[in-house]
């Protein structure tokens, strides 16, 4: 049984190096990141799940957000491996639609 | 949406629907009061889709068929939504700047157990993402991060996992799938290995009675189990599962939309424990050599009038092979050298669902429930055998008014046919103790119930605003064993601000004892089951209790996203009828019997959950239990077998968008009082002439990852690797009266690491 704990305690120190090294790269490239917020067509629990289980693999994508009271997917990306275009197109093809929400402030 | 400006108006008008055109206009409220118009705002119409926006002078106009939600937001503002019948020639939005107003941030990773704000009963969810943090095989299992609700094993023999709630048998929680009782009678003992965890999409936890929809049995609560849906967008799912136990275990899961109207899931599991190990070398198989097939099919039917119809069927095998490592599935346990032990369950379920919307809103509405269960137990534990079959019908013909935003009334007539048939035999040929019996004795059990009861029951809803929630609900049953039952339940909802929320709730509860079915333990002993007392009668095996408590939740204003929240509960639980099951009175016995004075527990719980940081969940739970019962020759004393109090601390961390997941939980588990033949055992504590388990603790952790379609995962369970050694008692004697296994305090297992993949293919 030692062993079993030794094996998992390898693993768990390896996921850590491995997650700490995601970690570090992701502060090297901070002055890359760019964030967008769709407004979107979801409208049950499982779209969300089917956005978060297919967004976070396209390329660029660092962050995700997504909210079924507001309908919106908030996404952080790098602007130089994908752009808003792109990911509004890997909503789409989800099954969803996609408008950015306007960023401009309007406060008067 | 704390504290957001989100007002709701409704307005009916049900006189004509004809087409026209609703004018809209959407405004900003500044700080000071005054209003001025929004541009290229954007409004969401939710139920055709659509997205549009105002123009210059914040307004728009639409073409209305039909109620329509709309949602008027802007960046930097809060939102506004309006519901508006056809007819209505035009409304207005208001939103705020975000900063005038403490607006909590979007909702980022899916919370795991929460304590549900909106519901008047005070409900423990378990999520699709709080099923993951453990391995979660079956439905046993999914508690391990709850302190409410502990987990043990009936014996030491079996496997037979069973649950407590409140301190109490789960035989007095109420198990319900998607609202249809479940897990009754022969399907009980079991029947929580039976729910595949990879099945499940949410569980929910209910303490105390609530609704009298669905019967009377729920006296604790209610465990509702949600499956995966037909219409998840998810034509395939694999979970392949494998522990340094030899357990291997796949499911698989097909939700398929055929087309607008019709959608199914089939649900499909496979498990087996391959190998028999025997880590204490007490010559008995650990845990039981088990094989379990299991196969479901639901469907859906939804029209878009409203109308809906979901059916399905499962089917389900299990055989067991447990007992002493030399007993072989060719044995015949009667007759072997060996104490061995072989279990074989079959279940056959069909279920029936109907929403018929009485009008247009779906206000009024009527709802159908037809389920059939068939379940055969056909088992033997050394010298004693056990087998049975049941046949239940369950009808629930429900009326429901929503008469206004304030009331809401439901009606219904339900009823419910059992058939059970069982047959104990005992066929040891002597007594070792205290003197030999010259004569050998063979003894029979039959038992035959038909128990049928038909309920009137009617429910009044009222709620005002955010603020009350009262529920009042009785139900009279005509039984033909038991005659008249009658049952009230209140539950009252109350909120002191958004951020604390007060319930109160008590009521009654009936069940009838199935004696051998709620007690497999016992058949795992020496001894000579005695249940004269209660034969000849079966008024003898009705169970009543009133259960009463309360709960307040505190959400805090720190921590990320505002997600933190403290929570204090008490319930208590008196037993006016029991079926008593006793090992105390009589060495050579097991004596069932009618309780005979008191019988209660107070259960008091202290839940507190935190996000430190953004992604980082720390729920830490403490319960203590004060549970007592009037045993023959004892009086009044603690009821044993149940932990006085269990401590949890569950800590998850997650990297961006969950790619990583790290999970720890430790459990402390407090003192059980022990039968008095536990004496002399290993950890056994003496107090007073009075015998306690030890405090023990347990810890358990997993790692995650996730790649697109593809969660691998890898943990360990008990990785103390405490356990309750020599919980069987003289082992080495298995055919002597002595021969014990069922007295279980802790885990019975050590160590077991277990490592699984799930596999997603989305639509």
């Amino acid at each position: 049984m030692k062993q079993f704990v030794k094996i998992l305690l390898a693993v768990a120190i390896v996921a850590m190096f491995s997650f700490n090294a995601d970690a570090q790269n992701t502060k090297k490239k901070q002055a890359n990141i760019a964030e967008v917020t769709f407004v979107s067509s979801i409208d049950c629990a499982g779209c969300v799940k089917k956005v978060e289980g297919n967004i976070p693999y396209e390329k660029g994508v660092k962050d995700l957000k997504v909210n079924l009271d507001d309908r919106t997917i908030y996404i952080k990306y790098d602007p130089t491996r994908t752009d808003k275009e792109k990911l509004a197109a890997a909503i789409v093809k989800l099954g969803y639609t996609a408008e950015e929400k306007i960023v401009e402030e309007v406060k008067k | 949406m704390r504290k957001a400006l989100f007002s709701i108006i409704t307005i009916l008008f049900c006189a004509t629907t004809l087409a026209q055109d609703f004018k809209g206009s959407v405004f900003y409220r500044r700080s000071d009061g005054k209003t001025e118009p929004l541009p290229f705002a954007q409004v969401y119409l939710i139920e055709k889709k659509k997205l549009i926006e105002t123009d210059d002078n914040g307004q728009f106009t639409i073409n209305l068929e039909k109620r329509t939600t709309m949602v008027a937001t802007y960046v930097g503002y809060t939102k506004d939504t309006l519901i508006v019948d056809p007819g209505i020639p035009s409304g207005e939005f208001y939103l705020m700047g975000e900063n005038e107003v403490d607006e909590a941030v979007v909702t980022s990773r899916q919370l795991t157990n929460t304590l549900s704000r909106i519901k008047p009963v005070r409900t423990e969810v378990i999520t699709a993402a709080g099923l993951c943090k453990m391995a979660c095989c079956n439905l046993a299992e999914s508690f391990e991060n709850s302190a409410s609700v502990t987990v043990g094993y009936s014996d030491a023999i079996t496997g037979a996992r069973q649950i407590k709630l409140l301190g109490l048998a789960g035989t007095y929680t109420q198990l319900l799938d998607e609202n249809r009782p479940v897990m009754r009678g022969l399907a009980s003992p079991f029947g929580l290995t039976y729910v595949p965890g990879q099945w499940l999409e949410s569980i929910q936890i209910a303490k105390g009675p609530s609704s009298v929809i669905n019967g009377l049995e729920a006296i604790t609560g209610q465990i509702n189990m949600e499956h995966r849906k037909p219409t998840d967008e998810v034509p395939f799912f694999l979970q392949l599962f494998g522990s340094s136990h030899a357990m291997a275990e796949a499911n698989i899961a097909s939700s398929l939309q055929l087309n607008e109207k019709w959608s199914t899931v089939i649900l499909a599991h496979a498990s087996s424990v391959l190998k028999s190990i025997d880590h204490n070398d007490d010559g008995f198989r650990d845990e039981p050599q088990a094989t379990q097939f299991n196969l479901s099919n639901r469907w859906l039917y939804y029209d878009p009038s409203g109308f809906q119809m979901r059916f399905g069927i499962r089917a389900l095998t299990d055989d067991r092979l447990a007992g002493q490592m030399g007993f072989e599935r060719a044995h015949n346990s009667l007759t072997s050298d060996f104490w061995g032990s072989r279990i074989k369950n079959k279940g056959l379920n069909g279920y029936l669902k109907l929403g018929i919307p009485l009008n247009e809103e779906n206000s009024h509405n009527i709802a159908i429930v037809a389920d059939y269960n068939y379940h055969m137990l056909g088992s033997s534990y050394g010298l004693k055998t056990y087998d049975g079959t049941q046949k239940s019908i369950f009808l629930n013909l429900i009326y429901q008014n929503q008469i206004n935003d304030n009331h809401r009334i439901s009606f219904g007539l339900s009823g419910q046919d059992d058939d059970f048939r069982e047959d104990v035999e005992d066929h040891r040929t002597h007594i070792f103790t205290p003197v030999p019996s010259p004569e050998p004795i063979t003894y029979k059990i039959p038992l035959y119930r038909r128990e049928r009861s038909v309920g009137l029951y009617g429910e009044y809803n009222y709620t005002l605003d955010d603020k009350v929630t009262l529920v009042g609900s009785l139900r009279g049953d005509y039984n033909n064993l038991h005659g008249f039952l009658f049952a009230p339940r209140v539950t009252l909802k109350y909120s002191f601000t958004d951020d604390i929320i007060f319930r109160l709730l008590g009521g009654r509860g009936f069940r009838t004892a199935n004696i051998f079915a709620d007690n497999i333990g016992i058949f795992s002993t020496g001894r000579i089951i005695n249940i004269e007392e209660l034969r000849g009668d079966q008024r003898n095996l009705l169970e009543d209790a009133w259960t009463y408590g309360g709960n307040i939740t505190f959400y805090l204003p720190f921590g990320y996203e505002n997600n933190t929240y403290l929570s204090f509960d008490y319930f208590r639980n008196d037993f006016l009828k029991q079926v008593i099951v006793d090992q105390e009175l009589d060495i050579v016995q097991v004596l069932l019997y009618n309780l005979d004075g008191k019988s209660y527990t107070n259960t008091y719980q202290v839940d507190f959950s935190v996000d430190p940081i953004e992604r980082f969940n720390i729920v830490t739970t403490f319960r203590y239990t004060d549970a007592k019962v009037t045993l023959r020759g004892q009086g009044l004393v603690e009821r044993p077998l149940t932990s006085r109090f269990k401590a949890v601390f569950n800590a998850q961390y997650a990297t961006p968008m969950s790619k990583w997941t790290f999970d720890f939980t430790a459990q402390l588990n407090g003192r059980t009082k022990l039968p008095n033949f536990m004496a002399g055992q290993d950890k056994v504590i003496e107090k007073d002439g009075e015998y306690f388990s030890p405090i023990y603790p347990m810890f358990f952790a997993q790692i995650t990852r996730k790649f697109r379609g593809i969660d691998l995962y890898i943990g360990g369970e008990n990785l103390g690797n405490y356990r309750q050694r020599n919980a069987i008692l003289n082992a080495d004697k298995p055919f002597s009266e002595d021969f014990n296994a069922s007295a279980i305090w802790g885990p019975l297992s050590g160590i077991k690491i277990y490592a699984g993949l799930r596999l997603t293919i989305w639509k």
